[in-house]
């Protein structure tokens, strides 16, 4: 009646659409009359839609940063180099056997930006993306933070506001940079956003601001008074910068530099 | 060299399979990530060319290897349950039409490792039979056999439990 029963791979293979058009017509008539195969084809049907089921969702959620960030070229940090390769050059300038001494400080000091700008990042990461426990102390016991991490840094510090930027402080913690400690600060803006400022104790003169990219993530970092600081957040460069430079104003403009040492 | 916007389209279906096949989303996104890397890493070695493996293909070939990597290494140590799989915890049971998915996910687990790959491969992600094959390293039949025992397999522990046709029948 019926032409030869399939075997079970083809019966695979007709419900993948995988049987050129004559077998599948004769796998289809097969089933017209056997209804335990086409029970069983029935079955297979099932099994892969309650896998779509049961996986497709994944597929509807946000894909997470760090997946995004793996798709960036290059993964390492990038450095803007157009302002140390400036100094370098300067430095190069002055010739003779200083010359030498001058780079490998320059390179020194290099590797410690790297350190800097590495540090204040993976903090970010870490801490930022935390729902229930962000910060070590939060934002209404600002007082007391602020001389717990003064004291700790051994230098006064403290956060500057940055509401008119459009981000309110969410809190602060110590954190460990090598072998001395370090502070962050963190704040929110109402699309929930964060953003994080982070001081480290730094020997050395004050620089200019650089730019450091890791994937989606920009820290723009920078030198004065013995810190080394450093924003970060997903943010534009353009915008980064523009809140550095609201820091930068509330430092100039505090008197005497009591508060704002950096 | 791939292009961003090309690897990005294909993080979603990389997930579903990575859920499917670890089910706990972290380990899942781990091996995602690791598989990333490791094109990007290598990205010359693929090329678009006429009749050889598609990009998709070829990141799933990547993050197939690294899971069969990484699940060797893991077998010397205590296996890990995935939390929605230990039972009461997980969520209340979905249904599709027929089948619960509480059980089809359990039912996964228990397959051998080779054929829920290629169950996944065909079922779930839609592969065709050559392009599971060239993801998994094995010749076609061989992806053809393993994905019909893995059916039948699936099929009678879905029936198994819940509503055992042997004893309907006595």
């Amino acid at each position: 009646m019926t032409g030869p029963r399939p075997t079970e791979v083809e019966i695979n293979a007709y419900v993948d659409g995988e049987l050129g058009p004559e077998t599948q017509a004769q796998v289809e008539r097969h089933l017209g009359a056997e209804a335990e195969d086409a029970r069983r084809v029935a079955d297979y049907r099932a099994i892969g839609e309650a896998l779509h089921a049961l996986y497709d969702p994944v597929m509807a959620e946000p894909v997470p940063a760090r997946l995004l960030a793996a798709t960036e070229r290059p993964r390492s940090a990038v450095l803007v180099w157009s302002m140390r390769i400036a100094a370098v050059l300067a430095l190069l300038l002055v010739g003779g056997t200083g010359g030498w001494l001058l780079r490998q400080s320059t390179s020194d000091g290099v590797t410690a930006e790297i350190a800097l700008a590495r540090h204040a990042i993976e903090a970010h990461r870490l801490y930022s993306v935390e729902v229930r426990h962000p910060v070590e102390v939060a934002a209404d016991e600002e007082a007391h933070m602020t001389t717990w991490l003064s004291r700790r840094l051994g230098k006064p510090i403290k956060p500057p506001a940055l509401a008119g930027a459009g981000f309110r402080l969410v809190g602060g913690r110590l954190l460990p940079a090598d072998d001395k400690p370090a502070a962050q600060f963190m704040y929110e803006n109402a699309g929930g956003q964060r953003l994080t400022l982070y001081f480290a104790v730094a020997a050395g003169g004050d620089t200019s601001y650089r730019f450091v990219q890791d994937g989606g993530t920009q820290a723009l970092f920078w030198y004065i008074d013995g810190f080394g600081c450093a924003l970060t957040g997903e943010f534009q460069r353009q915008d980064l910068m523009a809140i550095a430079r609201e820091i930068y104003r509330q430092r100039g403009g505090d008197s005497g530099g009591q508060t704002y040492t950096w | 060299m791939i292009g961003r916007s090309e690897l990005l389209s294909h993080i979603p279906a990389l997930r579903r399979y990575a859920r499917a096949l670890l089910r706990e989303p972290d380990r899942a996104d781990d091996l995602v990530q690791d598989c990333l890397e490791r094109a990007l890493g290598k990205g010359h070695l693929w090329q678009p060319r006429p009749g050889g493996q598609g990009l998709r293909g070829w990141l799933f070939t990547i993050m197939h290897n690294l899971h069969i990597d990484q699940a060797r290494r893991r077998t010397s140590m205590p296996p890990e349950v995935p939390l929605e799989a230990s039972g009461p915890l997980a969520e209340p049971a979905r249904q599709s039409d027929r089948i619960a998915l509480g059980e089809l996910a359990a039912a996964l687990d228990r397959l051998p490792d080779d054929q829920r790959q290629v169950l996944l491969l065909v079922a779930l992600e839609g592969l065709s039979y050559r392009d599971a094959a060239e993801v998994v390293g094995v010749p076609i039949g061989t992806v053809m056999s393993r994905l019909a025992r893995g059916r039948d397999r699936l099929r009678l522990a879905l029936a198994g439990e819940s509503t055992p046709p042997l004893r309907r029948v006595k």
